[in-house]
C-alpha cells in the first residue's frame, strides 16, 4: 500500500468510527429500554431477544472499530443472556434464576455504562503491506534501530547495513517521542555506554526485540554489565559488518522460530479437538486436527508437523500403541509425540513412554501452558530439524533437500498453471578469495551471500546451498523478467559490501542463470537449463544475470516465455 | 507471496450490518484488493450470486429473516456453487458453535470483531490453505 493510499484508508476508517459511535449509543439505549421492558412483568421474549440481538451485535462489530472493551463487555452481556434469549424465556436447566433476578441493578449498571466504554479506543493497526504482486522490492524487509548518540556514526553503520537488505533508522537516545521511533524494529543495535546508563531494559515495540550492543571498550566488566541488563549480542569496534549482520540473522531467526510452529492434534473428542486448535491458532501455530486415528498417517505426510499433540485413549485406540505405530516409519522416528493424558500414574506414563511418547501434557491442560508447551517442543523440533537438513554454516536447505524443495514447487506450478523461476548462483573466483584471505574469511562471504538472499528472497521457503559456492533459489509466482531484475538487485547490492580481507579490503561478485520452472517437462530440467544459463554468463563476462532464452547457441527445446 | 490466493479476486460478503459491510469493503476492497459485492441479506445475496460468480462467500451468522447456516444452504443448492467456499463470521465463537458451523460446510470461522487492516490477509491465509 503506498502512503497516500494508507491514508486514504485510515480516513474512511475515521468517519465509519464516527458513525458507529453514534449507532453505538442508540444501540445502547434501545438495549437498555428492552431490557428495562423485559424486566418488569412477567417477561417479554420480544423485548429480550431485541436486547439479545443488540448487544450481538455491539459485541461482533466495536472491536472492528477499535472498540474492543465495548466489544467484550457487550459479550459479556450477551452471554449471560444468551439462554433466555434462546430457549422460552425461562432460562437456563437447573439453577433457575428468573429474568427479574438476572436484571439486577447491578446487570442494568453495566447495560447502563456500556457507552462509556465509547472513550476506550485502541489503534487500530496499521495494514501489513501484502504481497501478492511485488517480488522485486521485498516487502518484508527488516527494520533496524540504531541508538548512538554521535549521529554521523550512526549513519554510517546504517550505510554499512543498508546494502545487506535491512531498512534503517537512526536515532541519538532513547528518550525519544516513541512515534519518530519504528515500532517494528526487527533488532536494535545501541552503543553500549548508552544501554549501561539504563537501569532496565529500554523494550522497542510490543515485543522487545534483540538488543546487540555496540563499543569499544570491550571489557569483561562491560559485557558482565549488558549481559545482566539482558543484551543478546557485542559487537566490538572496528565493526566487522558481516558479522554483525550474521549475529543479527541468527537473533532474528531465533525469536521468530520460537513463535510459531505446525502442531498435529490427534483426539477423537471433537470438541477439546475444536478447543486446543482454537487456542493454538490464536496463538499463531498452524494447526492440523485429526478426529480419526486411522486417518493420522496420511495426514502427517501431507501436513508434515513439528510436533503432535495425542490423547492417551481414542475409543479402541491407545495413543502409546499409534506412537509405536508411527515409528515403524524411519520417516517420523524423530517426530515429537506429546501425550494429553489425565493419568497422573507415574509407572503409567513411563511404560507410555517407552512405547514411543516423548512426553506428557496432564489433563485438563490451561490454554498458556497448552501455547508454552508447544513453543518450546516446536521450537526444539526445528533446531533438531535444521541440523538435520539445513547447511551448518549457511541455514539453508541442503542440496538433497532443496532439490525436493524444487520438485514440490514444479509440481504445484504444473497443476496451477503458475509461473515460477529456479535460479542458479555462483560466487565469481571464489578460489581466489579462499587462497588469498584464507577459509575463515571465504566463510564470511558465503555467510554474507546467505543473509542477503534470505533478506531478497523472505517470501520464499527455497533457498539452498547446492555446494561450496553454488546457490538455489525458487522465486515462485514470478516471471522470468521480474526474476531477473530482483537477481540483478541481489548483484548489485552482493557487489557493494565490503569484506575485511586479510590484507586489504575486498568485494565479491555473483553470476546467476534462471530458467521459467514450469517451461520443462521435470525440475531437473529446468535446474540444467537454469545451470546453463549460470554458465552462459561465467563465460559471457559474470556479474549479472543470464535467462536460459538468452542462450542462443544452445536450442533449450521448450522455450518458455 | 500469496500462492493460489493470488487468484482470489472475487468475495460475497453477506452480512445485515450496514457499518459492517462499509467497513468490510474498505478492509477487502481497499487493503486487500479484492473485489467485493456486499449483501444485506441472504435473499439479496441469492439474486447476486450467479451475476457476480464468487470465488469465496463471507457470511455473518446472526442475520434477522434468513440467518447465516440457512443462507448457506440455500447457495448449496445452486449446483454450481455447491463447493465455493463459505467463511462464516460470528462474535467470539465457542468450540462447540465453530465445530456446528464446520458441520454446516464452512471451511473457516473468523471470529467477530475482525481487524480490519488484517482481515484480507486472514481470508488469503485461508484461501491457500485450500490447497
Amino acid at each position: 500500500m503506498s502512503e497516500a493510499h494508507r491514508v486514504d484508508v485510515k480516513e474512511k476508517l475515521d468517519l465509519l468510527k464516527a458513525r458507529f459511535e453514534q449507532k453505538a449509543l442508540a444501540d445502547q439505549q434501545a438495549v437498555f429500554n428492552a431490557l428495562r421492558l423485559a424486566a418488569t412483568g412477567d417477561g417479554n421474549p420480544e423485548a429480550l431477544r431485541l436486547a439479545y440481538q443488540s448487544l450481538h451485535r455491539l459485541a461482533g462489530s466495536a472491536g472492528t472499530f477499535g472498540f474492543r472493551a465495548l466489544g467484550d463487555e457487550a459479550r459479556a452481556l450477551e452471554l449471560e443472556l444468551k439462554p433466555y434469549a434462546d430457549g422460552d424465556g425461562t432460562g437456563p436447566g437447573n439453577e433457575r434464576v428468573t429474568m427479574a433476578e438476572l436484571l439486577d441493578d447491578r446487570f442494568m449498571e453495566r447495560v447502563g455504562k456500556l457507552s462509556d466504554l465509547l472513550t476506550v479506543e485502541e489503534v487500530i493497526a496499521e495494514a501489513p503491506e501484502h504481497s501478492t504482486e511485488r517480488h522485486v522490492a521485498s516487502s518484508e524487509q527488516l527494520a533496524v534501530l540504531i541508538v548512538e548518540p554521535d549521529k554521523k556514526s550512526g549513519e554510517s553503520l546504517a550505510a554499512a547495513l543498508s546494502p545487506h537488505g535491512f531498512i534503517v533508522q537512526c536515532v541519538t537516545s532513547f528518550a525519544l517521542p516513541s512515534d519518530s521511533v519504528s515500532l517494528n524494529a526487527a533488532v536494535v543495535l545501541v552503543r553500549d555506554r548508552v544501554l549501561i546508563q539504563q537501569s532496565v531494559l529500554p523494550v522497542i515495540g510490543e515485543t522487545r526485540a534483540p538488543m546487540i550492543c555496540i563499543g569499544s571498550e570491550d571489557t569483561f566488566e562491560n559485557r558482565y554489565r549488558l549481559a545482566s541488563l539482558g543484551a543478546d549480542g557485542y559487537a566490538s569496534e572496528p565493526i566487522d559488518v558481516p558479522a554483525l549482520v550474521d549475529c543479527m540473522e541468527r537473533l532474528i531467526s531465533e525469536r521468530t522460530e520460537s513463535d510459531s510452529g505446525r502442531v498435529m492434534i490427534v483426539d477423537d473428542d471433537q470438541e477439546l479437538l475444536e478447543y486446543y486448535s482454537v487456542v493454538l491458532e490464536n496463538a499463531g501455530f498452524d494447526v492440523r486436527k485429526v478426529s480419526s486415528p486411522s486417518k493420522v498417517l496420511s495426514a502427517l505426510s501431507e501436513f508434515r508437523p513439528d510436533i503432535i499433540l495425542m490423547d492417551m485413549q481414542m475409543g479402541p485406540f491407545s495413543g502409546p500403541v499409534l506412537a509405536r505405530m508411527l515409528r515403524f516409519e524411519s520417516e517420523w522416528v524423530g517426530l515429537q509425540i506429546i501425550f494429553l493424558s489425565s493419568e497422573e500414574d507415574r509407572e503409567f506414563q513411563f511404560n507410555a513412554l517407552s512405547q514411543g511418547g516423548d512426553d506428557f501434557l496432564a489433563k485438563p491442560v490451561t490454554d498458556s501452558i497448552l501455547v508454552q508447551a508447544a513453543k518450546v517442543r516446536c521450537y526444539r523440533a526445528k533446531q533438531l530439524d535444521k541440523l538435520a537438513s539445513r547447511d551448518s554454516l549457511t541455514g539453508l536447505l541442503k542440496h538433497s533437500l532443496a532439490n525436493s524443495e524444487v520438485a514440490k514447487e514444479h509440481a504445484r506450478c504444473k497443476r496451477l498453471g503458475e509461473q515460477s523461476v529456479v535460479a542458479m548462483l555462483d560466487l565469481d573466483h571464489f578460489k581466489q578469495v579462499n587462497d588469498r584471505h584464507g577459509h575463515r574469511v571465504g566463510d564470511l562471504v558465503i555467510k554474507g551471500l546467505a543473509n542477503l538472499l534470505r533478506h531478497h528472497f523472505r517470501q520464499t521457503d527455497v533457498i539452498g546451498r547446492y555446494g561450496g559456492e553454488e546457490f538455489i533459489v525458487v522465486l515462485p509466482n514470478c516471471s522470468i523478467e521480474d526474476a531477473r531484475q530482483s537477481m540483478q538487485e541481489v548483484c548489485n547490492q552482493l557487489s557493494t559490501i565490503t569484506f575485511k580481507g586479510s590484507e586489504a579490503p575486498f568485494s565479491v561478485t555473483l553470476s546467476v542463470g534462471i530458467a521459467s520452472l514450469c517451461g520443462f517437462e521435470t525440475a531437473d530440467d529446468a535446474i540444467e537449463a537454469a545451470d546453463r544459463a549460470l554458465y552462459g554468463r561465467k563465460s559471457g563476462g559474470r556479474n549479472g544475470v543470464t535467462a536460459v532464452g538468452d542462450l542462443d547457441s544452445v536450442v533449450t527445446g521448450v522455450e518458455p516465455e | 507471496m500469496t500462492r493460489s490466493g493470488s487468484q482470489l479476486q472475487r468475495i460475497m460478503l453477506v452480512e445485515d450490518e450496514e457499518d459492517i459491510r462499509a467497513v468490510a469493503e474498505l478492509a477487502l476492497e481497499a487493503v486487500g484488493g479484492f473485489t467485493l459485492q456486499a449483501c444485506g441479506s441472504g435473499a439479496s445475496a441469492l439474486e447476486n450470486l450467479e451475476a457476480f460468480n464468487p470465488q469465496l462467500i463471507l457470511l455473518d451468522v446472526m442475520m434477522p429473516q434468513m440467518d447465516g447456516p440457512s443462507t448457506l444452504r440455500a447457495i448449496r443448492e445452486r449446483p454450481e456453487f455447491r463447493n465455493t467456499p463459505a467463511i462464516f463470521m460470528t462474535a467470539k465463537v465457542q468450540p462447540e458453535e465453530v465445530r456446528e458451523y464446520l458441520a454446516q460446510g464452512a471451511v473457516d470461522v473468523i471470529p467477530k470483531p475482525f481487524d480490519p487492516m488484517t482481515l484480507s490477509e486472514k481470508i488469503r491465509d485461508i484461501w491457500k490453505k485450500l490447497d
